[in-house]
Order: C-alpha cells, then sequence, then structure tokens
C-alpha cells in the first residue's frame, strides 16, 4: 500500500529528524517539544479511552498525578532505579484507573463525566492530604533519570528520552487499535449491546481502557515530573484535566495522529498568541484573560470548521500529497 | 437441544413479563415464537440469551437448559461461546463500521484467523450484495441488507442455535419473502436450530416446523405449523383468515 508505506516512511523522518533537531535546539523551544512529547504520550491514552472506546474522563491530569508522585515515591524514599520505577508508577495508576473506572459498568456519557469529575476531585484532595507522597501544598522534588548506565540529567538528552517513551507508546497504540481487544473498544464506543450480543465481555473492556488509558497517564506524569524536576499538585488540576479532554477532541478522537497534533496545538497555541499580545503591549499580566479568550474562541471556531479535529485535516493534506506524488490514483481515506 | 422450563422473568424487580413458559427448540430444527406487541417473545430470547441483564430484567425462576446443561442466567459472553447467537429486533449492527468490519465483529468469539477468512469469503459469496457492498458502512444499507448481514454477522460465530428476532421488522412484503427463503436456506443447509420471533405469523408458519403462541407472558397454544394453520383462535386474532378484519378494514376506509 502506498498510503501505508507513505506514513511508515513519514512516521520514521519524523522521528529521526526530532531526534536530531532537538539537539541543537535552544532551551525555550526545546522545553517546548519536551512538553509536546509527554502530553501527546499521555494524550494517546485519554484517546483510546474517549476516541477508541467512547468513555469520557475529566480525571486524566489527577492520574498523571498519581504517576508523577508515585515514581518520585519509589525514586526517591524507596530508592527504586528510574526505569522500573516509571513503569511500577504506570502499573500504579493503572490500578487506581481501573478503581475509578468501575461506575462506567452502569454510567455512560454526562453520567459518567460526573463520576470522572468525582475521580478527579477525590484523587486532588488525596494529593492535598498525602504531604508524605506529595509534599502537599509544597510539592515535591523529582530527579531527572539514569537508565541503562545513561545519565538523562541533561534537557537535550532527557528530550531523546521523553521521545523515546512517546515512540513506544505510539507503536503500541497502533497495535492495540489493529488487535481483539481494539475492535472490542470500538464495538463497545459504537454499540455496546451490540458488542455484547457477539461475546464482547463489555464490562471487561471497558475496565481494560480505563486501565491502558490511566497507564499512558501514569507514565506521561512520571516523566512529566522528572522533567521538570519538581512536581507540584497544582500541575493536576481539574483545568489541567479539561484541557486534554480539549487536546483529544481538537487533535481527532480515535486517531494517533490527533493525539500528536492535539499535543502540540494545546501547547503551541497560547505560546504563539503569548508572542503576537508582546507585539502590542508589554504586560502580559495585564493581556493574560484575553490570551485565554482568544484561545478559547480559536478552539471553537476550530471545532466549527474541523468537527473530526486536527488529524481530519492531515489526513486530506497527506491525500493531496499522495495525489500529487504518488502515481495518481489512490483512493484510499 | 433448547428448553425452556416454567421460565418468569421479571423487569426492574417488579414488571413481570413472562410468567412461566415452557417450550423446546430440537436441534436442527426452527420453531416459531408468536404473538402480538408486548406478548413478551423478545424478552424469551433475551432471557434465553443473556440479553436480559443491560436492560434491567432478569429470571425469577425455571429453567433454561441447553443440551441438558442449566444455563438459566448465563452471561451473554458465555451463551456465545456456547454457540447461542442472538439476533435482536433492529438489527443491532455496527453502523460506522463497514460490512465487512461487521462481520469480522461476528467472529469475535472465534480465535482461529485462518478459519474467520474462510468463514467471512464463504458468507460473502452467499450474499453477493453484501459482497458487492463489503467497504459501505453498515449505516448506509438499505433496510434489506442490514437484516442479511446481521443474520450474516451471527453466523460468523459458527452458532449452533441462532435466537432471530422480528426478521421481517420494516421491510416491504417482497424483500420479507426474500429474507424468508435466505434463512430457510441457511438453517436447512447449516442444520442450524433456530428459534424464530415473528409477527408475520402467516410467514414464519411456512418456514417453522413447530410454533407456540405467547399471549401475556404464557404460552396459549402450540403445535406443529400445519396444526396451527387450522386453528380457530390463531386464525381469528393473528391470520386474518375468516375475514373479521378484511370487514372491519371496509368499515374503516373512507367511503
Amino acid at each position: 500500500m502506498l498510503a501505508d508505506r507513505f506514513d511508515r516512511i513519514g512516521a520514521v523522518a519524523l522521528i529521526a529528524c526530532l531526534a536530531v533537531v532537538s539537539q541543537f535546539m535552544g532551551d525555550y523551544h526545546l522545553a517546548l517539544l519536551t512538553q509536546i512529547t509527554v502530553f501527546a504520550l499521555s494524550a494517546m491514552g485519554l484517546n483510546m479511552l474517549l476516541g477508541n472506546t467512547g468513555m469520557i474522563s475529566i480525571a486524566h491530569a489527577a492520574f498523571m498525578g498519581v504517576g508523577a508522585f508515585s515514581s518520585a515515591y519509589l525514586i526517591q524514599n524507596l530508592g527504586l532505579p528510574a526505569l522500573p520505577a516509571i513503569l511500577l508508577a504506570g502499573l500504579i495508576t493503572s490500578v487506581v484507573g481501573m478503581v475509578f473506572g468501575l461506575p462506567s459498568l452502569r454510567l455512560k456519557g454526562v453520567y459518567l463525566a460526573m463520576a470522572s469529575f468525582a475521580a478527579q476531585i477525590i484523587l486532588y484532595w488525596a494529593f492535598e492530604q498525602s504531604r508524605w507522597l506529595t509534599g502537599g501544598q509544597d510539592g515535591r522534588f523529582a530527579q531527572r533519570p539514569v537508565m541503562l548506565g545513561i545519565s538523562f540529567m541533561d534537557s537535550h538528552r532527557f528530550y531523546l528520552l521523553a521521545l523515546a517513551f512517546a515512540v513506544l507508546g505510539a507503536v503500541a497504540n497502533l497495535n492495540i487499535e489493529r488487535s481483539r481487544l481494539g475492535r472490542a473498544f470500538n464495538a463497545v464506543r459504537d454499540r455496546s449491546q451490540a458488542a455484547e450480543m457477539m461475546g464482547v465481555n463489555v464490562f471487561r473492556t471497558k475496565i481494560a481502557s480505563f486501565g491502558l488509558a490511566t497507564f499512558y497517564a501514569g507514565v506521561a506524569g512520571a516523566l512529566f515530573g522528572q522533567y521538570l524536576e519538581f512536581v507540584a499538585i497544582q500541575a493536576f488540576s481539574l483545568s489541567v484535566s479539561i484541557q486534554f479532554l480539549a487536546l483529544v477532541i481538537i487533535g481527532g478522537l480515535g486517531s494517533l495522529a490527533g493525539s500528536v497534533l492535539g499535543a502540540a496545538f494545546i501547547v503551541l497555541v497560547p505560546e504563539i498568541l503569548d508572542t503576537i499580545i508582546l507585539m502590542f503591549s508589554h504586560n502580559t499580566g495585564e493581556m493574560a484573560p484575553i490570551r485565554l479568550g482568544v484561545f478559547g474562541l480559536i478552539v471553537v471556531v476550530f471545532l466549527l470548521f474541523e468537527p473530526q479535529g486536527l488529524a481530519r485535516a492531515w489526513n486530506r493534506t497527506r491525500q493531496w500529497a499522495l495525489n500529487h506524488t504518488g502515481k495518481g490514483s489512490q483512493t484510499r481515506s | 437441544m433448547l428448553q425452556v422450563q416454567d421460565l418468569r422473568v421479571i423487569y426492574n424487580r417488579v414488571v413481570r413479563v413472562l410468567d412461566g413458559i415452557s417450550f423446546e427448540v430440537p436441534a436442527g430444527r426452527m420453531v416459531a415464537l408468536l404473538g402480538a406487541n408486548g406478548a413478551g417473545k423478545s424478552t424469551t430470547l433475551k432471557a434465553v440469551s443473556g440479553m436480559l441483564r443491560s436492560d434491567g430484567g432478569a429470571v425469577a425462576s425455571g429453567r433454561v437448559l441447553l443440551e441438558g446443561r442449566t444455563v438459566t442466567g448465563y452471561s451473554a459472553v458465555r451463551m456465545v461461546r456456547l454457540g447461542v447467537m442472538h439476533v435482536m429486533e433492529g438489527r443491532f449492527l455496527f453502523p460506522d463500521l463497514t460490512v465487512k468490519e461487521n462481520l469480522e465483529m461476528g467472529a469475535y468469539s472465534q480465535k482461529d484467523r485462518r478459519r474467520i477468512a474462510k468463514d467471512l469469503a464463504q458468507w460473502l459469496e452467499f450474499f453477493p450484495r453484501l459482497a458487492e457492498r463489503r467497504s459501505t458502512p453498515a449505516g448506509y444499507l438499505s433496510g434489506g441488507e442490514q437484516q442479511m448481514l446481521a443474520i450474516a454477522r451471527a453466523l460468523m460465530s459458527h452458532p449452533r442455535m441462532v435466537l432471530l428476532d422480528e426478521p421481517s421488522m420494516g421491510l416491504s412484503p417482497l424483500l420479507v419473502r426474500e429474507v424468508f427463503r435466505i434463512i430457510r436456506q441457511i438453517q436447512q443447509s447449516q442444520g442450524l436450530a433456530f428459534l424464530l420471533v415473528e409477527q408475520n405469523v402467516k410467514l414464519a408458519l411456512e418456514i417453522a416446523s413447530y410454533g407456540y403462541v405467547l399471549e401475556q407472558g404464557c404460552i396459549r397454544i402450540e403445535g406443529t405449523s400445519d396444526e396451527l394453520k387450522q386453528n380457530k383462535h390463531l386464525q381469528d386474532f393473528y391470520l386474518g383468515i375468516n375475514g373479521n378484519e378484511t370487514v372491519r378494514c371496509k368499515q374503516a376506509a373512507p367511503q
């Protein structure tokens, strides 16, 4: 398939390009790139839950927090090596996520949204109370890791680590989508009763989706904390959870490209707006509400004109490129 | 093959829908469950297939036996594994998935990929209309095509028994005949047991060998198709043979 090869070559080229270019970037741009990469990894999980399985969660940031705090605790307090600590943090988050996913057996749509809202509140409250784990309002430090004998203290090196995790996450994401479990996800999303009729264990499928989504959140949260070298509970508030929801919707539901493009959008657009605002005013503090307003406006306008998200726009561009570079008639959407 | 004994079903803990019904479906035969709206036909199928729970219903008493094994209250997942496939009223396709993907979902309980591919080819050959539209999302199919797809999808799991609910729903009379012809053909060639729920009593009795008439949660009449066709009560209320209905229609019509 021309289209498949096009995608694969494109993806490999992009990853190679990011790995090389990032090493020559200044701190500011590298910080943005790292944030996009970690957010994309986290968004892949939420997108599998929301896009592929059709279940909403407004607690994704809280789950990232579980991963961030538990990995910091495992490394600093229990002395675990970084790699197992990150994976274990992912697993812990996954277990917590599955527990909070239990209401999905009975609840759908807005009701499920309310249940996950409760999860966000409960987890956030637990963060505030558990000073031994989170440092409470003061937050706690997190170290950049040494893994397999390689130190990732340096920001440029750390980016490569984040990229490696994101690539692994993306490959896993694609494989899961094509697997039996992935088909069960879609079946449950499209018509859960029909899925049940086909012999899909709907409940187990839903819980598996929560488990996967929160595993991604946990690992991404662990990396996020290590990248910042400091974990504060405010980084995992409700508004961040909603931001992730927006990210996935803007990027494109049920699409890996959507998770990546959405992450780039959510990180870059506010920065670009800042740059523009700075051209007119030197007082960014005063302009902050305007920035938020404009950002919201862009999101709404965007959804009106491209309701299927950035991934759809990207697909169209890709199709156009295929038709013009390939030998003409490739009619695959 | 399937025996249902004195089955009682209640919804939401209070509403009694089935009030102790018993019937039997022998292996490789087609049995029809007849009756008016709200008689409890669909509920009976759901009680057998394990689809009752997601509807808020439960088996209050009675037994369901599959080849002598008690399967009362089994989940749909387990019933599919035991070879009982339910085609619910309204078809319940995956509208956004293509015809081919819908069929593949039907084989969800199957593990052998090569066999799934073979089955897919076989059923697409059997349903040429579906083969033509294999890449079309199921939501875009016509009513008749959707019904064929729902049946074909159920067959992808190699069932030993199919519970078929109201296959004629929303189809033109011509299409209904076509669908019933195909159902009979499949039933005979595959040696499958069918439990058919149908409001079109006349057609149902043409392809089924035995029938039960359900009224208000109880079985009123049962017998072979030929017996039922001769039954006075059935003729009066369901077949309209004695002319009562035609007369009423004439009176109701303007002028």
